[in-house]
């Protein structure tokens, strides 16, 4: 169960990316998703999966885990294709059956957000494979650090999110335990009526939340007897300096995005 | 009765890599036993107890109930859970109703009895196990570590199992509730016959409850035998991490030495008795 998650999940790996700088590689993905939103021409879909599936091979991470991810989502990318297709502009209709009718522009449409979503997944999926969970934690953490001149809690937010990235996994093995708790007392897991099935999720979820908040208050006691305070600057192990190789890690990337335009420019699909 | 046949178990580790638990272990129990389940940490007791009770599948070998493949027959299977009562290590994974007296209705419940003999099972689980009347109605969560763990206890026992499997149900307990625990454990073993297996690190939970020992070492079956025999091999026990009382060294000291004492000793009382006797003996003979 624990294994079956594999967005958030770090490769281990030392390819430039692996090493490359987490804030530019949150910056670069960022500005992706923008990129991605104005770019509507398969054209560019296809270069830019390609050159991704490139860098997939370069980190060695298997192309496969970005399918699974998207097996993962099939569900909400469905969804919201049928949304898409039905309900999805007007203009001339090519389709009707009773209320549902589907437009030339909804089907245009559902096609493009289909790529885009498949590319969201795919590039994102190499930030977080690349990078390892506290380190993005710690960068994100890092983005809001100008805020402080506004009192804004930058400092706390990014121990909240390292923590709470940090737990994600013992969770999961806590829920596993539990769940076998509960089925050797008897718990029916494969029930098929709702009351059935709500029991069982409710004889699952209690002991889980009570644990964590268990486990939050012993966390914050243990913090705090090893003089954690909050408002206090905290040093770092490791110190990641923007460098040379971040700035044409950046540069490339912007090579990259630009491309995709031109590409969309002079193409006609 | 329980059979173990050549069973074998790997976990999947990360990054697809196995990590061996048990392996090619045979043994059996039959009905009535209480056999103690020691081992360093990490040898694979509570991963035993698990494949008892169908949580895990072997990747090796069988595991047979009552004659029956438990993982070939379907039939077989499905009676699992009903015949075998699993307490945990840590009770707080399995207690969630509101009140005390509802979670250890739990388990009956998922049997399917009707409401008559839940009852009756709840307040002779409770009887048993000894819960005093003014935590029924208290949250579950309300409890301190050592009532958590009766109710745990109790809430398994209420499921009237033929079998009782006990993950180091006695740790972090003070004397006197421990001892009361596993008293209980053994009355129930001796007066409705359930089979006992349980997982201890105290080597007096052995010799004062146990009729058989099973010792694992690093994932294998090191020796299945009565309590005497086992600590008779101190030296090999001491060779992986495990130790007897120092009064029963003592005796087997002067055993080797050429007295003649038993070697059966495990406890302060016990080498009383035996010194008392030998005396008695002797002032017989002269
Ligand atoms: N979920 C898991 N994934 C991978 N390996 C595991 C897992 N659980 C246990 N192991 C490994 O299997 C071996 C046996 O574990 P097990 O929990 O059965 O030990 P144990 O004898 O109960 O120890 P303890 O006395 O500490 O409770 C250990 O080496 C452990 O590292
Ligand atoms: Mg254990």
């Amino acid at each position: 169960m624990v294994k079956s998650i594999t967005l958030g999940r770090y490769f281990v790996g030392n390819s430039f990316l692996h090493r490359a700088n987490p804030k530019i590689k949150i910056l670069v993905t960022f500005i992706y998703v923008f990129v991605l939103f104005f770019i509507n021409k398969i054209c560019s879909y296809v270069f830019g999966f390609f050159v991704i599936a490139v860098l997939y091979k370069i980190c060695k991470i298997p192309l496969k885990m970005a399918f699974d991810n998207i097996k993962s989502m099939a569900f909400i990318l469905i969804f919201t294709g049928f949304i898409n297709l039905f309900f999805g502009g007007n203009g001339e209709i090519i389709f009707k059956l009773w209320v549902f009718k589907i437009t030339k522009v909804a089907v245009i449409t559902t096609v493009f957000v289909a790529f885009r979503m498949f590319l969201l997944i795919v590039g994102m999926g190499l930030l977080t494979y690349t990078t390892l969970p506290l380190d993005l934690a710690k960068a994100i953490g890092d983005a809001f650090t100008p805020l402080k001149k506004f009192h804004f809690p930058a400092g706390e937010i990014s121990t909240m999110i390292s923590i709470s990235i940090r737990f994600i996994p013992l969770l999961m093995l806590e829920t596993e335990k539990i769940i076998f708790a509960q089925k050797s007392r008897g718990v029916d897991v494969s029930g098929k009526s709702i009351r059935k099935k709500v029991k069982f999720i409710i004889s699952i979820l209690v002991p889980l939340l009570v644990s964590s908040f268990k486990r939050a208050d012993e966390l914050a006691v243990a913090m705090e007897s090893r003089c954690y305070r909050i408002g206090f600057s905290r040093t770092r192990y490791i110190v990641f300096k923007l460098g040379v190789k971040d700035l044409i890690l950046f540069v490339c990337a912007i090579i990259f995005f630009v491309s995709l335009f031109v590409i969309g420019a002079f193409s006609w699909f | 009765m329980v059979e173990f046949k050549n069973v074998t178990y790997f976990y999947e580790g990360l990054s697809s890599s196995k990590v061996k638990a048990l392996s090619n272990i045979s043994f059996k129990v039959e009905q009535g036993d209480f056999v103690c389940v020691i081992g360093h940490t990490g040898s694979g007791k509570t991963t035993l107890l698990k494949i008892l009770n169908g949580l895990f599948k072997p990747s090796g070998g069988r595991l047979y109930i009552n004659g029956a493949d438990v993982w070939a027959d379907k039939n077989a299977f499905s009676k699992l859970r009903k015949y075998i009562g699993f307490v945990f290590q840590n009770p707080s994974y399995q207690l969630f109703e509101d009140t005390v007296l509802k979670d250890i209705a739990f388990g009956p419940k998922n049997l399917g009895l009707n409401n008559l003999e839940i009852e009756r099972r709840v307040k002779n689980a409770v009887d048993v196990v000894g819960i005093s009347e003014d935590l029924l109605t208290k949250s579950p969560f309300e409890l301190s570590g050592g009532q958590k763990k009766r109710v745990a206890i109790a809430g398994v026992m209420a499921m009237s199992p033929k079998i009782l499997l006990l993950d180091e149900p006695v740790a972090g307990l003070d004397p006197k509730s421990r001892v009361h625990i596993l008293k209980v454990i053994k009355k129930y073993n001796k007066d409705f016959g359930v089979t006992v297996i349980l997982i201890t690190h105290s080597m007096e939970d052995v010799y004062m409850y146990a009729n058989k020992v099973l010792v694992l070492n690093k994932g294998e079956l090191f020796s299945y035998d009565s309590v005497d025999s086992t600590f008779k091999c101190v030296d090999r026990l001491k060779g992986i991490g495990l130790d007897i009382p120092d009064i029963s060294k003592v005796f087997l000291k002067l055993k080797n030495k050429g007295f003649s004492v038993p070697i059966n000793v495990y406890s302060v009382d016990m080498a009383v008795e035996a010194i008392k006797s030998i005396l008695l003996k002797r002032r017989g003979n002269g």
